[in-house]
């Protein structure tokens, strides 16, 4: 019996070498987890919302500082800036939503193989006339032609999904950025003017000494909140800007996502911004 | 001309400094000042920084115009991206893509041409599917 099978184990050894030759190991399979994670955490840092409710909210604070007549100029202020609110989450929507769908395009768990290599394992055993134990053999060599050509496939979207989307993609963060660093912190520059004016005027027009110790207490407060609120400013830019060089590299290096030193560069952005954003969920 | 995100944020900050420039001399003249001096430039203070703050609300929303094109380009990104996701969860596409590759092998070893030219279609076809 063994004299029987020896060739033919053989030559379908020989044919499952060809075979790989020819489709996977030409073609190699590419480490995206790099990308995968650099991803996720861009889409996490993505879903932080709360300096847009701070933006909405900011008229409503004002009204503390200021005399009544001008509430109704804040009022307005305030539906302005609720005419924006969805667009303004749009941006985080956007970010998030493309950085899962690059994560999820990056993620090897995506093909789940079991039932369908179940199915190329009986094509197989009818094609080859193989064994039991051969067929088997032959259905997890499947497997490795299967991930060889759905990670060359894989890594082609992946970077024509990079090719095609970095120039929207910048223009977007870079301008959500901007509304973070000179909007929501020109927000906070004010609010700490009017913090300032309005203790100032109090404590000026006032003779009495524990009043006035009392209201530097407040003035104290208030503007530690509004400085505890722009280091979260500073700190989500920065998020942004990761998010924004990250993708940037992605994109110059596209051909060759497998190179090492783009992959250290990517894993070191990704931890960068898990630990920003970690700072920020605990201010 | 109409104004760029980039000069309304700028003009905000124009706003804001003549608001701080105009505190700073109440509260530096304030012995000097009569209360309704200091009351009209209060007063003027916080015209001043609501017109900053106007101004940042004009600037965001212009902002958001300016990128609102790119925002429909990242979505069509988007679409198609899960487009890709969906058809790499189709394993069944790539399978015929190894069943037919598997079958080129074994015509590669048994030397046959028609065989040979027979599966390199296949294998040529179900690429295409999953491309398309």
């Amino acid at each position: 019996m063994r004299h029987h099978q020896t060739p033919a184990v053989f030559m379908k050894l020989t044919m499952v070498v060809s075979t790989l030759l020819f489709l996977g190991l030409t073609q190699g399979c590419v480490d995206l987890k790099a990308v995968q994670d650099f991803a996720n955490i861009s889409a996490e840092s993505a879903e932080y919302t709360t300096l847009v409710d701070n933006y909405m909210d900011f008229p409503q604070r004002q009204k503390r500082y200021q005399s009544e007549d001008r509430h109704a100029q804040l009022e307005a202020m305030a539906q302005e800036r609720l005419t924006q609110q969805t667009e303004l989450l749009l941006r985080h929507n956007v970010i998030e939503e493309y950085m899962e769908a690059l994560g999820r395009l990056a993620a090897d768990e995506i093909v789940d193989q079991s039932e369908e290599l179940s199915q190329l394992t009986t094509k197989l055993q009818n094609q080859a006339g193989t064994s039991p134990a051969e067929t088997e053999a032959f259905g997890k060599i499947a497997g490795v032609l299967t991930n060889a050509i759905g990670d060359k496939w894989r890594k082609r979207q992946i970077q024509e999904l990079i090719e095609r989307s970095n120039d929207p993609f910048q223009i977007i963060v870079n301008s959500l950025k901007q509304i973070v660093v000179e909007g929501f912190g020109g927000d906070d520059q004010n609010e700490r003017f009017a913090i300032q004016s309005y203790y100032r005027t109090k404590i000026a027009q006032s003779s009495d000494p524990a009043g006035i110790a009392a209201l530097m207490e407040w003035q104290e407060h208030r503007e530690n909140h509004v400085a505890g609120h722009t280091d979260t400013i500073q700190a989500y830019a920065a998020i942004l800007e990761k998010i924004s060089a990250g993708h940037q590299q992605l994109y110059d290096g596209r051909n060759d996502l497998s190179k090492d030193q783009l992959i250290q560069s990517i894993k070191k952005s990704a931890k960068e911004l898990k630990d920003i954003l970690s700072s920020i969920k605990k201010i | 001309m109409p104004l760029t995100a980039q000069e309304a944020f700028e003009l905000s900050k124009q706003f804001r400094d003549l608001a701080n420039t105009l505190a700073d001399r109440r509260f530096s003249s304030w012995s000097t000042l009569t209360p309704t001096q200091r009351r009209d430039m209060e007063d003027e203070e916080w015209s001043l920084l609501n017109s900053s703050s106007d101004m940042i609300t004009k600037a965001v929303g212009l902002a958001l115009d300016e990128s609102d094109a790119s925002i429909d380009s990242i979505k069509k990104s988007i679409k198609k991206a899960k487009s890709a996701i969906k058809k790499l969860e189709k394993v069944s596409q790539i399978i015929t893509i190894a069943a037919a590759a598997v079958g080129l092998g074994a015509a590669i070893v048994s030397k046959d041409p028609g065989a040979i030219a027979k599966n390199a279609k296949l294998v040529l076809d179900s690429t295409k599917v999953l491309s398309a």
